[in-house]
């Protein structure tokens, strides 16, 4: 009997023990049950920041005490106002921590190459990548350098305090679900955090790899396709965001681009075969895709289903392109328009702020963990930013030997890598070394049987692009801007300018590197030869100020005149954006009509210049082969004829041309890919040289087909290589017609007027972290990749990420939005309140009426500071 | 004078309800274990699942009255569920919330299990 009650209690004590050892073990990446479901601080008793009001406080800090006012409104921003500046930005800090703290954490963890210690081993390469990019060491660079008494120090200093302040005073309710399922509770926020998030936003500005397929495509293509498929200066009309005759002074120049090939492939290293360069370089293409942030899919797909907080940092930071412009009124109003398309997620990238203190009343949106408004105006001027797409990516193939080991041959002498010794923490394993290698030129980002190839990047040297911004946001005239602008060094934008004087411009200026030699847009040799030996001079970097047309432009379009003298790229967008941009400001500057109205009606435009230049010729081909086409196809061709080019969400149209137009570019360039035996290791159907997603393909080919098509019907690039058919424009076009009409019955039915666009198209506001059942949508979208109003991909979650016009005369009744909210909690009202006004195509008046008239302050006489 | 087996039952359970929402709502819900082996410790009962009972369904209440103190609970369950890759309703709530019950009752009514068997054998 006793024994039986010893077992019994054996037993008893057994299970319990089970339960306790279930409860404190972590499972997978998640934290111990006991931790995630502890109904006292885990999931349980989550609840969301505050929503929307205004309060009043005294802040002190050390001696030093501040009046402040708060509002959070229902239109995605928070307002901030008092008498002391330091204090502002504090605040700052302190609320973006508070509405989103899970995202600036994991955007910093991620650039600082510290995601798997939070996420485990599946994120390990996107780790090792942030590493290589030297992030940790180029943010403590950037740190050390930073001038103690300057007012951005100032600014940066008091936001990391606030973030820290509103950290300390974390309770288990205001702790992230994220962080708790995870079992992260974050550590202090420092300086170095806010420049890591920085660095990932100018290398998801800056970085590119197109260099790499590019080498493929010399080392496998002849010459003549070269030339016919990428040509350095795009053949068809192109309208430069910095034109000759709009500044001629920025020609006037000797520049280094006579001096360099662009249809050759560079010299090798001695020893090595053209086979083992392309193998090389296919592993360099494999270290992008496995684990660079902008190749989305790699990684995402690694991950545990459900558990993904990875995937949507992945698109979170992705660039497709953005427009702005500025232009003048007839009275010499300078109004400003800027819509950038970065990712729309929930919780948006951006959260809006108006700061307001001693000498500044600036409102706009800003990156979480970055003090200060990055996008917006103030009383005196506006700004926005497109990317710019220069290349300021270089790489090189080191001259190595066996008889060298851990050395290459770089000037005249053999020279040991520099190794970083890396040690990443990863959960679930523990410490994992890694090392980074260094030459003199670059991070060795492959090494494949002694052929080593690294990468040199502007961004991996410590430069302060946050300065730039806290200087605009106080910036009172074009000199002030401009010296904020001289902070501005990597991930060039095209900043548009105007100011409340009638001023305005586009500036694009940053750190452009110069060769003297070689063939930039390749890989090239590493002895030192063609290293960079300087950068473009600024007075000779791409601007335009007060142009003669009365407004300037940028859209990703190539960026100067065929005779600019430096070389600064070739890869751009296609520039269909840019020649409806220019087609509409150039027609309301005709008309007199440069109102809020008409630069609303240009910024929500979707009609699809591409439209413009094959539309035309489709409908030719298909007029003259009537009798050709099946009943379904001709009534398909009916609603083509019928069409404006508009990507209405009910435009069955649209959905025909736009699956047309990729089943054309591809019929006319897949065969010769194939031909040439371009793989996908060689980036096939990844890069839009070779035929990228449908997404981006606004890449040089399409430019091409432009210019055949219109032109040169007959080229011989229309051929079939593989089957030897001889084809023309014609029969290409007609090809892809009879296959998307295929498609297109199969995807949605027999009847071609019900293939309505809104029916394969759709807007999302994707979960940042990765978790889709809080992404919000999808809903049936306008647009596609080549409308101003554009909406990449058919499942398009990158677009206009902040829409804003403010016409600098009148300063008050700046408008914008953007969508999601101010919270990253999906149980705030926050979460996604102003994503219908963002889908509408509606504004935000940015500074209502009815706020406390310390938000009027330098905008209306008798406003004042608080306090 | 000594309380009859029911009462003390009763008023056990009471007790042991009042402590266990108190813990667990300041996140010491581990420590349920241990109310747990007291009150079944206490509570001298024949049948072993009447401690079971006794030290677990409290705890269970407990934890549940303290999940519904937070008007945002069930959502916070919802978002949770979306995160471990449960379905985003209210659904995914109900199993987080049914197994986060379970774990309660679990800990409790094994702790008042053990009690249980202490006393007997300490009775012997």
């Amino acid at each position: 009997m006793s024994i039986l009650l010893y077992i019994k209690l054996g037993l008893a004590v057994i299970c319990l023990l089970l339960v306790a050892i279930l409860l404190s073990v972590p499972i997978s990446i998640l934290a111990p049950l006991g931790q995630v479901l502890n109904p006292g601080t885990g999931v349980w008793n989550s609840v969301p920041p505050p929503g929307v009001g205004c309060h009043s406080s005294v802040l002190t800090i050390n001696d030093s005490s501040a009046a402040i006012v708060v509002c959070v409104t229902p239109d995605g921003f928070i307002r901030i106002a008092s008498n002391e500046t330091w204090a502002v930005f504090y605040e700052e800090g302190y609320l973006t921590a508070e509405y989103r703290l899970a995202q600036m954490y994991f955007m910093a963890m991620m650039t600082m190459g510290n995601l798997s210690s939070v996420v485990g081993p599946s994120v390990l390469p996107s780790d090792e990548f942030f590493r290589t990019l030297l992030t940790p060491q180029v943010t403590q660079e950037i740190v050390d350098s930073l001038n103690k008494s300057s007012f951005t120090y100032e600014a940066l200093y008091y936001y990391t305090l606030g973030v820290n302040a509103y950290i300390e005073s974390l309770t288990s309710q205001r702790m992230p679900i994220i962080f708790k399922v995870l079992g992260f509770r974050p550590l202090p926020w420092t300086m170095e955090d806010t420049f890591a998030i920085q660095q990932l936003l100018t290398w998801s500005l800056s970085g590119s790899a197109d260099q790499l397929p590019f080498t493929v495509a010399l080392l496998k293509m002849p010459k003549q396709v070269i030339y016919a498929f990428y040509p350095a200066y795009p053949s068809s009309i192109q309208y430069p965001v910095y034109p000759e005759e709009w500044n001629l002074g920025i020609y006037n120049t000797t520049g280094n681009i006579k001096g360099l090939s662009f249809y050759s492939p560079n010299p090798l290293p001695p020893g090595i075969t053209k086979q083992e360069f392309i193998e090389a370089i296919d592993k360099a293409i494999a270290f992008y895709e496995e684990s660079d942030t902008a190749f989305r899919d790699s990684i995402a797909s690694k991950l545990l289903p459900g558990i993904n907080p990875f995937e949507h940092f992945v698109i979170g930071l992705s660039d497709e392109g953005s427009n702005n412009w500025v232009a003048l009124s007839p009275s010499g109003q300078a109004f400003l328009a800027n819509d950038p398309h970065l990712t729309t997620t929930v919780p948006s990238i951006w959260i809006g702020f108006q700061l307001v203190g001693p000498g500044m009343n600036v409102i706009g949106v800003d990156f979480p963990g970055v003090p200060g408004v990055i996008l917006g105006h103030n009383p005196f001027i506006a700004w926005g930013a497109t990317d710019a797409e220069p290349q300021v990516v270089y790489y090189y193939v080191e001259v190595t030997s066996p008889n060298h080991p851990g050395e290459y041959y770089y000037d005249g002498s053999w020279m040991p890598f520099e190794v970083v010794q890396e040690k990443i923490y990863v959960k679930g394993v523990g410490y994992v070394p890694y090392n980074v290698y260094l030459a003199r030129n670059g991070v060795v980002i492959a090494n494949y049987s002694g052929v080593v190839i690294v990468m040199n990047w502007t961004g991996m040297y410590p430069t302060d692009e946050g300065a730039t911004f806290l200087y605009f946001d106080i910036a009172q005239n074009l000199t002030e801007f401009l010296e904020g602008l001289s902070y501005f060094k990597v991930g060039i934008q095209n900043f548009a300018y105007a100011d409340r004087y009638g001023n305005i411009g586009i500036f694009a200026w940053g750190l452009y590197p110069v060769v003297n030699g070689g063939n930039p847009r390749a890989v090239m040799l590493g002895n030192g030869s063609y290293d960079w030996v300087g950068f473009i001079p600024t007075q000779y970097q791409p601007y335009v100020l007060n142009p003669p047309s009365r407004f300037a432009l940028s859209a990703n379009e190539i960026l100067v005149s065929p005779n600019y003298p430096y070389y600064v790229g070739w890869i751009f967008e296609s520039g269909f954006r840019a020649d409806e941009i220019y087609t509409l400001l150039s027609k309301f500057e005709e008309e007199s009509n440069i109102t809020y109205a008409s630069m609303e009606a240009i910024q929500l435009n979707v009609h699809d210049y591409s439209t413009n230049l094959f539309l035309p010729p489709l409908l030719n081909a298909l007029s003259t082969h009537l009798d050709r086409l099946t009943p379904i196809e001709v009534q398909a061709y009916e609603l083509l004829k019928d069409w404006n080019g508009d990507f209405t969400p009910n435009s069955a149209a649209a959905t025909i041309y736009y699956f047309w137009l990729w089943n054309y570019l591809n019929d006319t360039f897949m065969p010769w890919f194939q031909y040439y035996n371009i793989t996908p290791a060689d980036g096939l159907g990844e890069f839009s040289i070779f035929l990228g997603p449908d997404a981006i393909f606004h890449g040089p080919l399409i430019l091409d087909l432009a210019n055949w098509t219109n032109n040169y019907p007959d080229i011989v690039w229309f051929n079939d290589p593989i089957t030897g058919q001889s084809r023309n424009a014609t029969i290409v076009m007609l090809l892809a017609f009879n296959q998307t009409i295929s498609e297109l019955m199969s995807k949605l039915g027999p009847t071609p007027s019900t293939w309505y666009w809104g029916r394969v198209h759709y807007r999302e506001l994707t979960s940042f972290f990765g978790v889709n059942q809080l992404s919000v949508g999808p809903f049936p979208a306008p647009g596609d990749c080549n409308t101003i109003n554009a909406a990449y991909g058919l499942i398009s979650n990158e677009g206009p990420s902040w829409r804003q016009i403010v016409n600098m005369a009148t300063p008050l009744g700046g408008i914008g939005v953007y969508p999601g909210g101010i919270s990253e909690n999906p149980l705030s009202p926050l979460y996604n309140d102003t994503t219908a006004y963002w889908l509408n195509g509606q504004y935000y008046t940015l500074i209502p009426p009815g706020l406390p008239q310390y938000f009027y302050y330098l905008y209306l006489p008798n406003a004042t500071l608080p306090g | 004078m000594t309380m009859s087996y029911t009462t003390r039952f009763w008023v056990l359970f009471i007790v042991n309800l009042v402590i266990s929402f108190a813990l667990v709502y300041e996140g010491y819900w581990l420590l349920m274990a241990v109310l747990g082996l007291i009150i079944g410790y206490s509570l001298n009962a024949n049948k072993a699942l009447s401690a079971f009972t006794c030290a677990g369904v409290p705890g269970l209440l407990g934890v549940l009255i303290s999940i519904l103190a937070n008007p945002y609970a069930i959502y916070d369950g919802e978002v949770t569920a979306a995160i471990i890759g449960l379905p985003y309703s209210i659904v995914g709530s109900i199993i987080l919330l049914v197994i986060t019950l379970l774990i309660a009752l679990a800990l409790a009514g094994l702790g008042g299990l053990v009690g249980h068997y202490i006393r007997k054998l300490i009775k012997r």
